[in-house]
């Protein structure tokens, strides 16, 4: 199989890129992304629940707009009856809800470093300190316009998604804000 | 006025010389002045021309509510006009320069208005358009329309620079417990107070240094009040001010981030305009205090008292020599005895007939009984005449030399950003102020903002601003009170206008606009009493001013000549922004290319890369077409649409909008919303469908294909697609509750080629791991298939044709789709193909009679573009009741045709009326949608609408009209099918 393309591609120039001898943000473009939506009713919300605990082998299900992230799943809520499977793959049957690949309709940014909330928030609205948007939440949000997923890893750890069609200006403006806090942007 | 610079006073730094330029001369200051300290302490007291009658202004206050000193900052691109001079730092190779005047504010020639103001008092204007009596002449526009450019031209302010702003601006956003606004004794001890109880807290101060009115103060170090907030964790946001309060607590602010416009790095932000979304707001806004109207109150070397002590403890400049102190209250004693210290000879009148004042007068004089009367000079002071102020009678009793009159009629709370709330502030009999009224959501009011004085009662009221918004938001039950409003020894006494007793005086009410007394008088005998007529007929307290310092003078001469007291006036409500927004900041980052994001296909580099020609579609960014050397875009597109009749053609058509639609009522829910049946699709099949708006007109228009049992994938136009997506939505989450269905825009996970042309399949087999998965058996006309492209790329094929050629449409996971190109491409290169652009897709859908968007308007139905077979009798679905209304179904309807020209070498444009031979005007009878060269038929075509149709024209020629192009030619209405009517090519 031929190697995937990534919408960053004309644009993603790898290298440090300090202001005042100081680099806050880290961006690294996460490629060759596995996304696989599932979905169910509300009827059938109790038993896909317990369906996707069974089978990815977790003690519970995570709540609307918050993920599970180890070694073996990366599971995100990111609607109330739809769940995104990033890591490993989980169909759910025909009876209890649907499946979809989205694997390529995203392009997807990892920015880490002390400043990441700040850039962030020159865009998102949401409310991104460490007290309230704790470790393991998602949000849907827009950056530019642009709707956009956001989930947290970490304290200042972030995985930024972007329909594809406008990663590449979003990437640039991105940037263009990001240099004010001095960026670095890592090898894919 | 005299100013200088003294030593052992301010908080500048004097080891920092900075050099500036006013009026095209060099000047030094320091760092931490602002441009107006460093203007007084050069000596240079006129700094503007008023608005109307060009009289010269100084400076006249220290802060935001600076009415005189309006200048203009900058040159070429970075020009500035209407700068605060208060408000502007110095920085090295700042160029200030005053603005309206002719040829400099020393020496404006227009200032022979201040000799004609008889005969522009206010709204004079307005009555240019009564015309001129006795008999009205030129009545309604023609006398304006006259004087309109006189009037403009000496009207107005500073003039903006033409040439596109090359700054940066951004927007952020930011959340916190507690945001307090101002950095005054309240601010700052109500955030020492919320820091203490792990509140998060911002603070944010308009000015380049925290304090508030304590830098007034010489002993006050803003500098460690400011570490020791960042020590307790205060978020402080200096030079940030709070423009605007809404709904929830949300508040605007615009942070100057770098005040140097001559910054090198072009790339860092030079505004920034934050939302705040706080859970409880305390405005510390603090209190403006008032001048006094009466003759020639506004002649430079005027100034309201605190203003004078500000310059002096915070810049070490010395605002005058001989100086007199004109008030009604108690505020202004420390000042004359810091005044007094620093080396002036300093008088004070107050008005009211006894005081008692706790400090040391021994350094300064005291007349009581006294007001000030008429200020003799033009553009400096020479001397004031004074008047005792027996009944209010104001009889001048002596003149007293000087060089500046310091006044203070009283003090006004900043209720501003109450009032933006809604709240309406409360008139205060004792103090002589409005002060802000009770708001019912999170927010309070600390410190003068609230009508307290005393600097100790200010520390209690931010206090207890903390504790009132502890319990507000439910942390913690804590006792608390707010101290008395006021707090000055001596009551205030009434002293808004001391009037004279000419009969031509000018009293100034608002500095900025040139609003007198007289001004207002003329409004109550014009019967403008209301407040807010008051204020649009004579201006006050409109434009950068919004009221801060003439506002309550204003109210309370309506009040006298109403005979009412000043609440029952009432005062006019603040709206944001509490000062100006650049435009800029308003924008943020959404200009230039970022005007609006830019959406791309995924083969859109490698269209670059391949020589497209791109055009904005939409969000989109897509090929208009791939010019061969030298080719004009008529060239390169007629050879494209051309080349795709003769051999193959491959078009990147990704942007059309794709959704998937699953789960076990997926049938039923497109069997509701298309008009043509889909409840018997075979899988493996895909139809074209309409769907309808609820009204019954066409909403968009595009193929389905059936996946599985439960699984569609819809596609929709490129204009429409968001549209559709959201209606879908709609439809499952509002109406149809019950249906099992999940809808997933997957517009960006494909790609999409259309490869089309009698050349087509031989392309196509050739990238295809099994080419006789496309024979026509295999894949018939209106089939799809999965299939594998060469080195084991997955794709879908469906047999769709836009172009009327044998077509298909691959699509493939978006990361493929470069790869998809390159080997589509090479096929097609081997048989003489083509690339082509939506010029050209555009060219042979028209010959074909196709729709899209510029035909599914909003405005036709599904007869109207010839497809009412499509519209099914038997089932029910969205749109299938109100199609049937008369005004739909009426014959009379216009109908899609196409047009030819009668002579073939004429050209006609989108747009073009309609009309009958002898009846050109008005609609016509129809009208062009789109228009092409028709390679094929050689000639210019279009498509249409007409009355009746193409049966009702037959053998009628008609007139296409073109007004704008000045343009009539003769038409032939034809079928819209003007290609292959029967399709033979695409079912090849």
């Amino acid at each position: 199989m031929v190697d995937r393309s990534s919408s960053l591609d004309t644009l993603y120039n790898p290298g440090s890129f300090p202001i005042n001898n100081s680099v806050t943000i880290k961006f690294k473009e996460t490629t060759n992304l596995n996304i696989k939506q599932i979905a169910c009713w509300p009827d059938t919300l109790f038993q896909s629940e317990t369906y996707i605990k069974e089978k990815l082998n977790i003690e519970k299900v995570p709540h609307f707009n918050e993920g599970i992230l180890n070694d073996e799943n990366s599971i995100w809520r990111i609607e109330p009856l739809k769940w995104w499977i990033l890591k490993n793959n989980l169909d759910l049957p025909d009876h209890l809800g649907t499946n979809l690949d989205l694997s390529h309709a995203y392009t997807s940014i990892n920015i880490t470093g002390e400043n990441t909330t700040l850039l962030l928030n020159r865009f998102l609205p949401i409310d991104l300190r460490e007290s309230v948007f704790k470790d393991n939440s998602s949000a849907s949000s827009a950056i530019h316009h642009v709707n956009i997923k956001l989930l947290k890893f970490s304290k200042n750890n972030f995985q930024l998604f972007i329909p594809r069609g406008f990663a590449l200006s979003t990437w640039e403006i991105l940037l263009e804000t990001a240099y004010q806090f001095g960026y670095e942007i890592s090898e894919r | 006025m005299s100013s200088k610079r003294i030593e052992n006073f301010g908080k500048i730094n004097r080891q920092k010389q900075l050099k500036f330029s006013w009026e095209n001369k060099n000047y030094f200051g320091y760092q931490g002045d602002s441009l107006a300290s460093a203007l007084l302490a050069n000596d240079i007291r006129v700094v503007g021309r008023s608005f109307k009658y060009h009289r010269p202004r100084g400076v006249m206050s220290c802060g935001v509510e600076e009415s005189g000193g309006l200048v203009t900052i900058g040159t070429g691109d970075r020009k500035e006009p209407n700068v605060r001079v208060t408000s502007q730092e110095l920085y090295e190779g700042l160029i200030a320069s005053g603005q309206n005047a002719f040829p400099s504010v020393n020496f404006d020639l227009a200032s022979i208005n201040n000799l004609l103001s008889r005969f522009v008092p206010a709204g004079f204007y307005y009555k240019t358009f009564m015309g001129i009596p006795p008999f009205e002449w030129g009545s309604g526009t023609s006398v304006w329309m006259f004087f309109e450019k006189f009037i403009r031209k000496a009207a107005g302010m500073g003039r903006s620079s033409r040439l596109p702003d090359p700054d940066v601006y951004e927007h952020a956003n930011d959340h916190c417990d507690i945001l307090i606004v101002g950095s005054g004794p309240a601010g700052i001890a109500a955030a020492k107070e919320a820091a203490d109880r792990k509140l998060d807290v911002i603070l944010v101060e308009q000015d380049n240094m925290i304090g508030g009115d304590q830098l007034s103060e010489n002993e006050f170090n803003s500098d460690e009040a400011y570490k020791e907030l960042k020590s307790l964790g205060v978020r402080v946001m200096k030079r940030t001010t709070a423009f605007g309060l809404y709904d929830n607590c949300v508040l605007g602010l615009v942070e100057r981030v770098e005040e140097n416009v001559t910054l090198s790095d072009r790339r860092l932000p030079r505004q920034r305009f934050w939302i705040v979304r706080a859970k409880h707001v305390l405005i510390g806004s603090g209190s403006f205090e008032r001048h006094i109207a009466f003759n020639n109150n506004d002649v430079p070397g005027s100034m309201t008292v605190n203003a004078s002590k500000h310059y002096l403890n915070r810049y070490g400049v010395l605002t005058g020599k001989k100086i007199v102190i004109t008030t009604n209250n108690d505020s202004v004693y420390s000042t004359a005895e810091i005044l007094a210290k620093a080396g002036a000879n300093v008088t004070v009148l107050d008005n009211r007939k006894e005081t008692n004042i706790d400090l040391n007068k021994n350094n300064f004089e005291v007349i009581n009984g006294v007001v000030p009367y008429n200020i003799n000079g033009s553009k400096k002071i020479n001397s004031l005449d004074i008047a005792d102020s027996i009944n209010s009678k104001y009889n001048k009793i002596d003149t007293i030399t000087c060089d500046q009159v310091l006044m203070s009629g009283g003090w006004s709370p900043a209720v501003h950003l109450l009032s933006h709330r809604g709240v309406r502030p409360v008139w205060d009999t004792e103090n002589l102020c409005f002060v802000p009224g009770e708001p019912k959501e999170n927010i309070t009011v600390i410190g003068s903002a609230r009508g307290i004085w005393g600097k100790g009662d200010c520390i209690d009221s931010g206090i207890a601003g903390t504790l009132d918004a502890i319990n507000k938001l439910g942390i913690s039950k804590t006792d608390y009170f707010f101290p008395k409003q006021g707090g000055w020894m001596n009551p205030i006494e009434p002293l808004y206008e001391v009037k004279s007793k000419k009969t031509r005086s000018k009293s100034f009410v608002d500095f900025q606009h040139d609003v007198i007394c007289d001004d207002v008088r003329l409004a109550h005998r014009e019967g403008f009493i209301s407040v807010e007529h008051l204020k649009r007929y004579t201006t006050l307290g409109m434009a950068n001013d919004q009221g801060k310092m003439g506002n309550i003078i204003g109210l309370s001469l309506m009040a006298d000549l109403l005979g009412k007291e000043i609440p029952e006036v009432g005062t006019t409500t603040f709206r944001p922004p509490f000062t100006p927004v650049s435009i800029g900041a308003l924008a943020g980052r959404s200009v230039g290319k970022h005007f609006m994001p830019l959406r791309t296909t995924p083969m859109h580099a490698w269209n670059l890369e391949n020589g497209a020609t791109m055009i904005d579609a939409g969000l989109y960014d897509r090929p208009w077409y791939f010019p061969k050397s030298n080719e004009t875009i008529d060239e390169a597109y007629i050879r494209e649409a051309a080349t795709v009749r003769k051999t193959v053609g491959i078009c990147d058509v990704s942007s059309l909008g794709k959704i998937a639609i699953q789960g076990p009522d997926s049938t039923e829910f497109i069997n509701r919303i298309y008009t043509n049946a889909f409840a018997k699709l075979p899988i493996n099949k895909t139809r074209y469908g309409i769907m309808l708006r609820d009204d019954g007109l066409v909403l968009d228009d595009g193929t389905c294909w059936r996946l599985s049992d439960n699984e569609y994938f819809m596609t929709t136009s490129t204009s429409q697609a968001g549209r559709v997506m959201t209606w879908l939505e709609e439809l499952l989450q509002v109406r149809w509750t019950n249906l099992k269905v999940n809808v997933t825009s997957v517009s960006e996970q494909w790609g999409v080629a259309a490869i089309s042309g009698p050349k087509t399949r031989d392309v196509l087999s050739q990238c295809l791991e099994d080419p006789s998965s496309i024979s026509n058996e295999n894949l018939p006309f209106m089939g799809f298939i999965s299939a594998t492209l060469k080195g084991g790329i997955p794709c879908r094929i469906a047999r769709i044709s836009f172009s009327g050629e044998l077509g298909y449409e691959i699509y493939i996971q978006a990361d493929y789709a470069s790869i998809m190109m390159d080997i589509l491409w090479n096929s097609a290169k081997q048989f003489d193909g083509c690339l082509y652009g939506v010029e050209a897709l555009g060219a042979l859908r028209i010959e074909k009679g196709h729709v899209t968007g510029a035909e599914l308007d909003g405005r036709t139905t599904i007869e109207d573009v010839g497809l009412g077979k499509m519209a099914s009798e038997k089932k029910s679905y969205i749109g299938s009741a109100l199609r049937k209304r008369g005004v739909l179904s009426s014959p009379d309807r216009e109908k899609l045709v196409g047009f030819f020209p009668v002579n073939k070498k004429d050209t006609f444009a989108s747009g073009t009326i309609i009309c009958e031979k002898n009846n050109i005007k008005g609609f016509g009878v129809g009208r062009v949608t789109s228009v092409t060269h028709s390679p094929e038929l050689g000639h210019w075509i279009g498509l249409g609408f007409i009355k009746g149709g193409v049966e009702e024209w037959k053998n009628i020629n008609v007139i296409g009209s073109d007004p704008i192009r000045n343009k009539q030619i003769e038409i032939q209405v034809v079928s819209s099918h003007m290609l292959d009517p029967k399709g033979e090519r695409m079912h090849g």
